[in-house]
């Protein structure tokens, strides 16, 4: 094992790959702009709010009144028959400050998806028969793009002002990018076009001519209004351009809850990762089966909190606890894989979404070569759906197993867990809010997803050539044209997104998760301390080449941008 | 009589000459064996518009010596990034000596125990384009493999060390 490590080593060049861009949305042309609102404003707002004085956030409940369908608007067909009558419902959000303005949305609109706050915790609407209820109604993992039940709300200054509710089913599919993509055979059930619709796909088309098998709301400004039932295989409703008003019905303290996972889970490990809400800023204890942990944290500046609980093998229960109130109970059933630790007792307790795990690989061949503390590099990127802790790691293939070389590992299964001789956790200095966080987790799953390899032999090259091109007398280039283009491919090698090593992972979800702002290899303070290289490898070199690689030495390392907690 | 030089020739075995293309690279191999040593020597044929500045193999085993094109201009280097692979790599010190576009070089030679079988090579033109592809090359016997601790460590060790003697043999150049 461990060559992984291994690999983290120097290499070789090629041109760089192209970013992989958003994935692309199946949502038509009125959820797009919640959703660009959603990347131009949500995030830069939620950043906002996490870095900036502490708002007393609330559980809100809104009530929605929707007024009569129009049945002259709607688009009848052969298949599909118009409806008269109303919608009525509620939806309530939790860790929602107080004159809260931008948009509360997918992927974060979901309190169990793990999220930070704002969120909605419940939404209920009921017309024409159907009813349309989250939780209960099928909401994907957050690790995947699509979401059946799709609600956005926008406020200004507390007050909801733009709306959308919107069902539709989609499948996991992958795309010409390896990744979640927008699917063809996509069934979207279209909630918020009065005459004609557009998909990116078929183009226009009218409203009526959607399928699928689950109710359909509607939205503030071009209203549909109406469901279609499941036996009967016909959308009831009609178009509706005067909808109902959100009225405020309640607000109330913030709710204590545990939102991820969600109950009855099964984490595959001893280890199960908590999320919730509670109030800004307070300390959140917990009780595992009843009884009080040691484990204390401390919401964030919107509410949200995070923690990693050793419950281990079995049915558990867990609580949180803030003050003296509780949280609603959640029971899992863990089934830890019979991996053993190298390292007993390693606190993964006190790990917290984007932290940097390096170690110091089980006879990793690095320490022979020139005498790195850190061998190996990963990164916790937060818990799965059902609560299991995940490292993302690239490891070679050799040791990848079922599991793959770029991957999200449960963290029993992870090289950081069974070959890690030595562990640290690192953080950066300057401490990150929970969006910046979960934007880091989120690149670096987003690599992980896409079955990606490590580095192949061959992108060792440039640092190869590099070193034939460097007389280590002279300290300086033989031949400084050249070793300027080895340095470039060299770099093209790091920043490449194709392919992989555990150190260049974890630079780039960061470097991806803070729009550049954090670049965790620079300085880049590796020195040859003894092995078979010391007496050959000019530091010179190394330093010339600095900006140009990453080692997990090289983050180890980095006490100007991180420090370590463990 | 045949002199000894003869008999070597004679017991000179052409094994492969298969030109393998990569993109805009041909790499072709011509492969010899005397007395147990395989010499293998490459000819990098580039179809590109680009000029290629760098060629390298990824082999599995030891590698005895290598030399590069009759041309001046080249150095060589060897390295072990991956336990058990050795990576030999030459490059051009100037693109007056590159291997231009729709030109041809040979003498890229490597001699090994081994015999022949899939190796990986890759190319960087001028403009850092790369191509990877799979030629001929010493391939060491499963059993022969060196532990990753010891073996792939000394052979870096060892690669390194030729790399500097290369060095200054191009550097005398």
């Amino acid at each position: 094992m461990t060559n992984t490590a291994l690999l983290c080593l120097l290499a070789n060049g090629r041109s760089v790959v192209p970013e992989i861009p958003r994935p692309a949305t199946t949502f038509p042309p009125p959820l797009r702009r919640f959703l660009h609102w959603m990347w131009s404003t949500a995030i830069p707002l939620g950043v906002f709010i996490g870095n900036g004085v502490a708002v007393r956030a609330q559980t809100v409940t809104y009530n929605y009144n929707g007024n009569a369908f129009d049945s002259s608007l709607c688009r009848a067909t052969a298949q599909l028959t118009c409806a008269s009558g109303n919608v009525s419902g509620s939806v309530t959000f939790n860790s929602l400050p107080a004159n809260y303005t931008g948009l509360v949305a997918p992927p974060s609109s979901y309190c169990n998806s793990g999220y930070a706050a704002p969120c909605i915790q419940t939404i209920y609407l009921s017309g024409a028969g159907s009813t349309l209820s989250y939780p209960n109604s099928q909401v994907l993992p957050p690790l995947v793009y699509w979401y059946p039940l799709g609600a956005q709300f926008y406020f200004q200054n507390g007050v909801i002002t733009a709306w959308n509710v919107e069902l539709h089913v989609s499948y996991s599919c992958t795309g010409t990018s390896g990744q979640p993509d927008f699917c063809p055979d996509d069934t979207d059930i279209f909630t918020f076009c009065s005459a004609t619709s557009y998909n990116s796909i078929v183009g226009p088309y009218p409203c009526s001519q959607n399928t699928g098998q689950l109710p359909l709301i509607g939205d503030q400004a071009n209203t549909v209004i109406g469901y279609q039932s499941s036996t009967a295989h016909g959308i009831y409703g009609s178009v509706n351009n005067n909808p109902g008003i959100w009225t405020l019905a309640s607000t109330a303290p913030q709710s204590l809850l545990i939102t991820s996972p969600s109950d009855n889970v099964k984490p595959q490990s001893q280890f199960v990762a908590v999320t919730g809400m509670t109030n800004p800023g307070d300390t959140v204890t917990f009780l595992v089966d009843g009884t009080s942990a040691t484990y204390i944290t401390v919401a964030d500046q919107s509410g949200f909190w995070e923690q990693v609980i050793l419950a281990g093998a079995g049915a558990h229960t867990i609580q949180a606890q803030d003050g003296s109130t509780l949280s609603n109970v959640l029971h899992v059933t863990t089934f830890p894989p019979t991996t053993a630790p190298y390292v007993q007792n390693t606190p993964y307790n006190l790990l917290r979404t984007a932290d940097i795990v390096l170690t110091h690989g089980l006879n990793s061949p690095q320490v022979a070569l020139f005498g790195p503390d850190y061998t190996h590099a990963a990164i916790f990127i937060g818990g799965d759906a059902n609560g299991t802790p995940l490292i993302a790691e690239a490891v070679k293939a050799a040791e990848a197993g079922a599991l793959g070389q770029v991957r999200a590992a449960p963290l029993e299964l992870s090289t950081v867990f069974t070959d890690g001789t030595y562990i640290a956790f690192f953080r950066p200095l300057i401490a990150l809010s929970t969006p910046t966080r979960q934007s880091i987790a989120a690149a670096a799953k987003k690599y992980t997803s896409q079955g990606l390899s490590y580095w192949a032999d061959s992108d060792f090259l440039p640092f190869s050539l590099a070193w034939t091109m460097w007389n280590p007398v002279a300290h300086a280039p033989l031949f400084t044209s050249r070793f300027n283009q080895d340095a470039a491919a060299l770099l093209a090698k790091k920043t490449m997104t194709n392919r992989f090593i555990c150190s260049t992972l974890v630079w780039r979800a960061y470097m991806d998760g803070t729009g550049n702002s954090i670049d965790i290899s620079m300085p880049n303070n590796v020195r040859v301390l003894y092995g078979y290289l010391s007496p050959l490898l000019d530091p010179s070199f190394v330093s010339t080449l600095g900006p140009d690689f990453v080692l997990p030495e090289t983050i180890g390392l980095n006490t100007t941008v991180l420090t370590r907690i463990f | 009589m045949f002199s000894w030089k003869t008999y070597q020739m004679a017991a000179c075995l052409l094994l492969a000459t298969t030109g393998v293309v990569s993109a805009d690279v041909i790499v072709t191999p011509t492969i010899t064996s005397n007395s147990g040593v395989y010499t293998y020597n490459y000819s990098i044929n580039n179809t590109g518009s680009d000029g290629i500045f760098s060629f390298g193999l990824s082999i599995f085993g030891p590698v005895f010596s290598s030399s590069g094109p009759s041309s001046a201009g080249w150095l060589i280097g060897t390295s072990a990034p991956v336990a058990g692979t050795v990576l030999v790599s030459w490059e051009s010190t100037d693109v007056s000596f590159d291997v231009q576009s729709n030109g041809s070089l040979s003498g890229f030679k490597i001699t090994s125990p081994n015999s022949p079988g899939p190796v990986q090579f890759s190319v960087l033109d001028e403009s850092l384009n790369e191509f990877d592809g799979q030629t001929t090359g010493p391939v060491a016997p499963v059993s022969s493999v060196p532990e990753p601790n010891t073996g792939s460590l000394t052979a870096l060790g060892a690669g390194v060390s030729a790399a500097l003697f290369k060095r200054k043999s191009g550097v005398a150049k």
